[in-house]
C-alpha cells in the first residue's frame, strides 16, 4: 500500500516535473516568437489539466503519511481512549470523504463525457482530466480505508507509537 | 433556526471540531456540507456540486504556483546554498558582537528570497548554522531562537506562498503584493538584528569572536551566491516586467533551482524523489484544505454571512483602526494552535469583505495588499508563539539536548520585534506601499 502510494505520489510529481518543463519552453518559446517558434499554443490549459492530475494523485501519499494538518493543542492532554477515539472518527471522516469525492467525481466525468465538452484552444475534451483524476481518488479512497483500518487495529496501543 | 444563525454557529462548531484534533479540512468540509443541507433541506444540489467542485478546484491555473513555488523551495533546500549563504553572511557580518547570529539571520534572508515557505527555511539554515552556532560557543536558547525565527523570513520575504494564497483569495495581483512585501520583509532583516545585537549584549552570551574576514575573502563568498541572487531576479523581477505570468514564473524558479541544485551536486536520484515526495504531501494537504474552505465557503455565501457582517459593522461605524487591531489580535490568537495557510483559508472569506468596507484612506487596491503584508506578519508569529510554533519545534528537533522551554523563552525578544514591526507598518501603510508606488 505505501509502495503503491509512493509510487502515485511520483507519478504525480513527475507529471508536474513536465509541467515545469513545458512551462519553461512555452516562455521561451514567446521571448523567441520567431522562425516558427513561439509559445506552446495551450499552455494555460494544460497546466491545468495537469495540475488537477498532479494533485489527485498525490492524494493517496499525504493520506498514508497522515500528513492533514490537525491542532493538537488540546489533544495532547487527552486521555488515551478519547485519542483514539478521535483519531478513529477523523480516519473514519476521511475515508467517507474520500469515497464521496471519487463517487461524485465519476458522475461529473459521466456528464462530461455526455455533454462533450471541450477546453477553449486545444479542443482537448474535458473529460479526459476527469478520467485521468480517477485513478488518484479512487486510491486515494482505498488508501484512506487502510490509514482506517490501522486506526481500528491500534486499538488498546498507543497511537504515537 | 435561520440560514445566519447556522452561519455564525458554524464557526465555534467547527473550532470545536478542529481543537479535538480533527484535521482541519475534515472539519471545514463536514461543517460546510451539514450546514449546506440545514440551510437548503436538501442533499440534492449539494451531490451535484460535488461533482465538478473538487475537479474545478484543483484545476486552477492561479493555484498550480503552490506546487511549483513548494517543490522551487525543495530544490533550494537540497541545493547546497544554504551553506555558501551562511558563509557569504559570516564575511560581511561575522566579525561583529554576535555574528553568527547575525550571519544566520540574513542567511534566512537572502534563503527566503528563493524559497517561499517557512518551515523548509528554517530546517535549511538550521541544520548549516545550528552546529557552528553551538561550536562558538552561543548559548542553547539564542542558538535555536534566531533560527527559528528567521525561518520566518522565508515566508516574509517574496516569494512566499502564504502571500500567493491572499492573493488569490482576494483577487488580488501576485507581482504588486510580492513588491509591497518586500520593504516589510527587509525591516524584519533589520528587527532580527537589532534583536540579536541587544540580545547579545543583555543576555551576557560569552560567544567566541571571528576576526573581520578581509575584503578578498568577503568578494570570493559574494561570488559564490550570484545564482540565488540571478534566481530571485529571475523570478520577481519577471512577474514584474510582466514577461511571466506567476505560474510561469515558478516553473522558471523551479528548473532554474533545480539546474542548480544538480549542478551543485544536490541532486542525486534518492534527493530527487524526496524532494518530489515532500512537495507532494505539503501540496495535496494545501489543495485539501482549500477543497474543504470551497465547501465551507459555499455554505457560507448560502448563509449571506460574509456579506451581513460586512453590513453590520458598516452599520456600527466603529473605528476602523479598531476593528483591524480586533482581526489582528484574532490571528495572533488562532496563531498559537494553527498553522498560517489555514487561518487565511478559514479567516479571509469573512475578515476580507468587512475590511473592504473600512477606510484608510487608501485606494481600495492598496488597502487590500496593505492588509495582506499585515495579515502575513501576523500569521507567521504564530509559526514562533509558543505552545504551538512549529518553526520552534523543527529548530529544536535537531538540538534534542535543549529543553524545548528554553527555546520558548530565546523566542520572545524576536515576538516582540514582529510586534513592534507590525505596529510600524500599520500606523504608516506608506512603509509597505512606498516602493509600489514607485515601480506602478
Amino acid at each position: 500500500m505505501f509502495k503503491t502510494a509512493r509510487g502515485a505520489a511520483l507519478f504525480g510529481g513527475f507529471v508536474l516535473i513536465a509541467l515545469v518543463v513545458m512551462t519553461i519552453m512555452s516562455v521561451i518559446g514567446r521571448g523567441i516568437n520567431a522562425y516558427g517558434i513561439g509559445p506552446i499554443p495551450g499552455d494555460f490549459e494544460l497546466v491545468e489539466y495537469g495540475s488537477a492530475f498532479v494533485i489527485f494523485w498525490i492524494l493517496p501519499w499525504c493520506q498514508i503519511n497522515h500528513g492533514h494538518v490537525a491542532v493538537d493543542i488540546l489533544a495532547r492532554h487527552f486521555p488515551p481512549w478519547l485519542s483514539q477515539l478521535v483519531d478513529i472518527l477523523s480516519q473514519a471522516l476521511i475515508f467517507a470523504m474520500s469515497v464521496y469525492i471519487a463517487r461524485q467525481l465519476s458522475y461529473g466525468f459521466l456528464d462530461m463525457l455526455a455533454y462533450g465538452e471541450t477546453s477553449f484552444i486545444l479542443q482537448m475534451p474535458v473529460w479526459w482530466g476527469y478520467a485521468a483524476c480517477l485513478p488518484g481518488a479512487y486510491l486515494w479512497a482505498f488508501t484512506a480505508l487502510f490509514t482506517l483500518a490501522q486506526s481500528l487495529m491500534l486499538r488498546g496501543e498507543d497511537v504515537s507509537a | 433556526m435561520s440560514p445566519l444563525e447556522l452561519g455564525l454557529m458554524a464557526f465555534p462548531v467547527m473550532l470545536v471540531l478542529i481543537l479535538l484534533r480533527l484535521p482541519i479540512m475534515v472539519a471545514m468540509f463536514v461543517v460546510g456540507i451539514v450546514g449546506q443541507y440545514l440551510v437548503l433541506g436538501n442533499w440534492l444540489p449539494i451531490f451535484a456540486q460535488m461533482k465538478t467542485l473538487s475537479y474545478s478546484s484543483f484545476s486552477s491555473y492561479s493555484l498550480s504556483v503552490v506546487p511549483l513555488f513548494l517543490l522551487m523551495g525543495q530544490f533550494a533546500s537540497r541545493g547546497g546554498l544554504s551553506k555558501a549563504l551562511f558563509q557569504a553572511a559570516n564575511t560581511m557580518v561575522g566579525h561583529r558582537r554576535g555574528g553568527l547570529a547575525l550571519s544566520s539571520i540574513v542567511a534566512c534572508g537572502g534563503f527566503g528570497a528563493i524559497c517561499g515557505s517557512s518551515l523548509a527555511t528554517a530546517a535549511t539554515m538550521g541544520q548549516v548554522a545550528l552546529p557552528e552556532l553551538r561550536k562558538y560557543g552561543y548559548s542553547d536558547r539564542l542558538s535555536t531562537a534566531v533560527l527559528a525565527a528567521g525561518g520566518t523570513l522565508g515566508v516574509l520575504i517574496p516569494p512566499s506562498v502564504v502571500l500567493v494564497i491572499y492573493a488569490i483569495l482576494t483577487e488580488q495581483n501576485i507581482a504588486k503584493l510580492f513588491i509591497v512585501a518586500f520593504v516589510p520583509g527587509f525591516l524584519a532583516i533589520l528587527g532580527y538584528m537589532i534583536t540579536v545585537a541587544i540580545m547579545v549584549r543583555i543576555g551576557g552570551e560569552k560567544e567566541i569572536q571571528n576576526n573581520p574576514a578581509t575584503w578578498q575573502e568577503r568578494r570570493k563568498a559574494l561570488a559564490e551566491i550570484w545564482p540565488v541572487a540571478a534566481i530571485f531576479l529571475l523570478v520577481i523581477g519577471g512577474i514584474y516586467a510582466g514577461w511571466f505570468t506567476p505560474t510561469e514564473a515558478a516553473a522558471v524558479g523551479a528548473g532554474a533551482t533545480g539546474l542548480l541544485a544538480w549542478i551543485n551536486g544536490g541532486l542525486d536520484r534518492k534527493s530527487f524523489e524526496d524532494a518530489i515526495l515532500e512537495t507532494a504531501t505539503s501540496t495535496a494537504m494545501i489543495f485539501m484544505i482549500l477543497l474543504g474552505a470551497a465547501v465551507f465557503n459555499s455554505f457560507l455565501a448560502f448563509t449571506r454571512l460574509p456579506f451581513e457582517a460586512a453590513g453590520f459593522v458598516t452599520e456600527i461605524g466603529l473605528n476602523p483602526w479598531l476593528i483591524l487591531t480586533i482581526m489582528l489580535v484574532v490571528y495572533l490568537i488562532l496563531g498559537c494552535f494553527m498553522d498560517s495557510l489555514s487561518m487565511i483559508i478559514l479567516t479571509i472569506p469573512v475578515f476580507f469583505p468587512v475590511f473592504q468596507t473600512l477606510d484608510f484612506g487608501l485606494s481600495p487596491e492598496e488597502a487590500a495588499l496593505w492588509f495582506g503584508v499585515l495579515v502575513l506578519i501576523v500569521v507567521e508569529v504564530g509559526l514562533i508563539t509558543p505552545p504551538v510554533g512549529l518553526n520552534l519545534f523543527v529548530i529544536n528537533a535537531m538540538a534534542k539536548d535543549v529543553a524545548l522551554s528554553e527555546s520558548f523563552k530565546g523566542i520572545i525578544p524576536f515576538v516582540i520585534s514582529d510586534l513592534i514591526r507590525v505596529v510600524l507598518l500599520a500606523v504608516f501603510p506608506v512603509l509597505s506601499l512606498w516602493l509600489l508606488r514607485i515601480l506602478f
